[in-house]
C-alpha cells in the first residue's frame, strides 16, 4: 500500500471518527450538565 | 411618475446629497483604493503576468475600498435613527434596498473611474484591443459585488460586530466574479479569444441571481 | 424508551464502524489498480462520497434556513448549524485528500485547479458561516443573519463550481472505472453518508441540548440519570420543540 494513500485514509478517518469522538465526550459533559442541575435541586422538578 | 420611481429617486438623491456634502465617504474609499493599487503595483513590479495582474490587483482595491464604502454608506443610517424612521415609512423595504445599491454602485463607479485608469496605467495593460469587453466585464463584476455587498452591510451595521466581519463574509461569496473576470480578460487580452459565453454567463447569472436574492432578503435583515 | 434509543444509537455507530472496516477490506482487496495512476487512484474512494456528502451537508443548511426563515421555529436553526459544522469538517477531508492525491499524482501540494480552488472556497465560505453565527449576540438575530448568509452561500456554490471551470486545469480527465471499481465506489457511499448523516444528529442533538436554558422547568424535568449521555439530548429535543 502507497505511503500516500495510508496518509490519505489515516488523515480522512482520522478527522471524521476524532470529531465524532469529540462530539461522544461533550454528549458526556452535557448529560452531567444536566444531571448536576437536577441533583442541586434536591431531585425535584 | 409612479411612485415607488418617486420615492427611489427620493433616496438616492438624499444620499447622494449627504455624500456631496460632505466628501468624507467618496474621498476616504478612492484614496484607499489608490493606494492598494500603488502598493501591489510597486511591489509586483509593472509589467505583472505581462500587464494581467492589473485585472486582479484592481480587484483586490475594489473589494477592501468596496467594503469601507458599504460599511459607511449603512453607517450614515444608524446616526440619528435615521434608519429607524426609514422604516417607518410606507416606503418599502424592496424600494430602500435598490435605493441604497444605486448610491452605493453611484460611489463604486466614481471610485472605480480614478483607480482603473491607475491600475492600467501602473501594469501597462494594453487595452486597446478590446476597451469596451474591459470596462463591460468589470462593470459587471462591480454591480454584483455591490448588489452582495449592501445586503451584507445591513446585516453587519445592525450588530455590535468587530470590525472585518464585512470583509469576511463578502469575500469568498464574491470570488466567482474574481474568477470569471480575471479569466475572461486573460483569454481575452493574452490569447485572443473573444469573451466566451462561459465566463459571462458567470458574471450575468451571478448577477441576476444576487440581485434579486439580495433584494427579497433586505427586509429581513433590516432592523433599526 | 430510553433504553431502547440508547441501544439504538449504540449499536448505530458499532455497525457503522463494522461497514468501514468491510469497506477498507473492499479497497484494499478487492478493487484493482489502475491503469494510468495505479494504486494512487484508491484515495479517490474516500474522497468522492465525502466530497458528495459535503454538498448534501451544505443542501441541508441551505433548505433548514429557508425553513427558519419561513417557520421561526429554533430547531430548524439549530439544524443549520449542524450541518454547516459538518460540512466543514467533511469538507476538510475533501481538502487533504485531494492535496494528497495531488501531491502523488503530479508532485504538486497545491495548484489552483478547478476541483481544488471549488473545494477551498467551499470550505472557506462554511467557516465563514460559522465564525458569523460565534460572532452575533441573541439567539433570534444570530438565527436570521446565520439564515441570509447560508442562503446566499449556497446559491453562491453554483456560482463558484462555474468560474473555477474557467480555470486552467492540471487533470487529464475523466477516469475509465472498471466494473469492480464501481462496486466498491458504491459500496464506499454507504458507511460515508451513514457516517455524515450520523454527524450532524449528534451534533444537532448537542445543539438542542444548548438551547435549553441551564435552570428552567424544562431542564429539570424527571429523566432517567441511567441513560447512555446522548440519549439526554434526544430527549432535550422533545421538551424544547417549538421553544426557540
Amino acid at each position: 500500500m502507497n505511503d500516500y494513500v495510508l496518509a490519505a485514509y489515516t488523515i480522512g478517518l482520522l478527522l471524521l471518527w476524532g470529531y465524532a469522538a469529540s462530539m461522544w465526550l461533550e454528549c458526556r459533559a452535557a448529560a452531567r450538565r444536566h444531571v448536576e442541575v437536577r441533583q442541586t435541586k434536591g431531585g425535584l422538578p | 411618475m409612479p411612485l415607488v420611481a418617486q420615492q427611489f429617486l427620493l433616496l438616492v438623491g438624499k444620499d447622494l446629497k449627504i455624500e456631496a456634502r460632505s466628501r468624507q465617504t467618496i474621498g476616504l474609499v478612492t484614496v484607499l483604493g489608490l493606494l492598494i493599487v500603488v502598493v501591489l503595483g510597486l511591489g509586483l513590479g509593472g509589467g505583472a503576468a505581462g500587464g494581467f495582474g492589473a485585472t486582479v490587483v484592481l480587484w483586490v482595491a475594489y473589494l477592501f475600498s468596496g467594503v469601507l464604502c458599504f460599511e459607511k454608506t449603512m453607517a450614515v443610517e444608524r446616526s440619528e435613527s435615521a434608519l429607524a424612521a426609514l422604516m417607518l415609512t410606507p416606503i418599502s423595504h424592496g424600494t430602500l434596498f435598490l435605493a441604497k445599491l444605486t448610491s452605493n454602485l453611484a460611489l463604486m463607479a466614481a471610485v472605480a473611474l480614478v483607480i482603473t485608469p491607475a491600475g492600467v496605467l501602473f501594469f501597462s495593460f494594453d487595452l486597446s484591443a478590446a476597451p469596451f469587453t474591459f470596462a463591460a466585464v468589470m462593470s459587471l463584476g462591480i454591480i454584483g459585488f455591490a448588489a452582495i455587498g449592501t445586503l451584507f452591510a445591513a446585516v453587519v451595521s445592525s450588530t455590535r460586530l468587530q470590525g472585518g466581519l464585512l470583509a469576511m463574509m463578502i469575500f469568498p461569496v464574491a470570488l466567482p466574479l474574481v474568477i470569471a473576470s480575471t479569466q475572461l480578460l486573460i483569454h481575452q487580452f493574452r490569447d485572443q479569444l473573444p469573451v466566451g459565453g462561459m465566463g459571462l454567463g458567470v458574471l450575468v447569472a451571478f448577477d441576476a441571481i444576487f440581485l434579486t436574492a439580495s433584494w427579497l432578503m433586505f427586509e429581513l435583515v433590516l432592523e433599526p | 424508551m430510553s433504553g431502547i434509543q440508547s441501544k439504538f444509537v449504540r449499536s448505530f455507530w458499532i455497525v457503522l464502524a463494522l461497514l468501514f472496516a468491510a469497506d477498507l477490506v473492499l479497497i484494499i482487496r478487492y478493487a484493482p489498480d489502475e491503469r494510468s495512476m495505479g494504486v494512487i487512484q484508491k484515495i479517490f474512494y474516500l474522497h468522492l462520497p465525502v466530497a458528495i456528502n459535503t454538498f448534501l451537508a451544505c443542501l441541508t443548511t441551505f433548505v433548514a434556513s429557508i425553513a427558519y426563515l419561513w417557520q421561526r421555529k429554533g430547531w430548524w436553526d439549530d439544524l443549520a448549524a449542524a450541518a454547516a459544522r459538518v460540512a466543514v469538517q467533511l469538507c476538510a477531508v475533501v481538502l487533504a485528500t485531494g492535496m494528497i492525491w495531488g501531491r502523488a499524482a503530479w508532485g504538486v501540494w497545491w495548484t489552483w485547479s478547478p476541483r481544488l480552488t471549488f473545494s477551498l472556497i467551499l470550505f472557506l465560505l462554511y467557516v465563514v458561516y460559522l465564525v458569523i453565527r460565534s460572532s452575533v449576540e441573541g439567539r433570534e438575530r444570530r438565527a436570521v443573519i446565520g439564515s441570509v448568509y447560508a442562503i446566499i452561500a449556497f446559491l453562491d456554490v453554483p456560482l463558484v463550481w462555474l468560474s473555477a471551470r474557467l480555470l486552467p486545469d492540471i487533470h487529464p480527465g475523466s477516469v475509465q472505472l472498471e466494473p469492480a471499481m464501481k462496486l466498491t465506489l458504491a459500496a464506499s457511499f454507504v458507511p460515508v453518508t451513514l457516517l455524515a448523516v450520523g454527524l450532524i444528529f449528534t451534533r444537532f442533538v448537542l445543539n438542542r441540548t444548548d438551547s435549553v436554558p441551564r435552570n428552567s422547568a424544562q431542564a429539570n424535568a424527571p429523566r432517567d440519570v441511567r441513560t447512555m449521555p446522548l440519549i439526554a439530548g434526544v430527549k432535550a429535543i422533545r421538551y424544547t420543540d417549538g421553544a426557540l
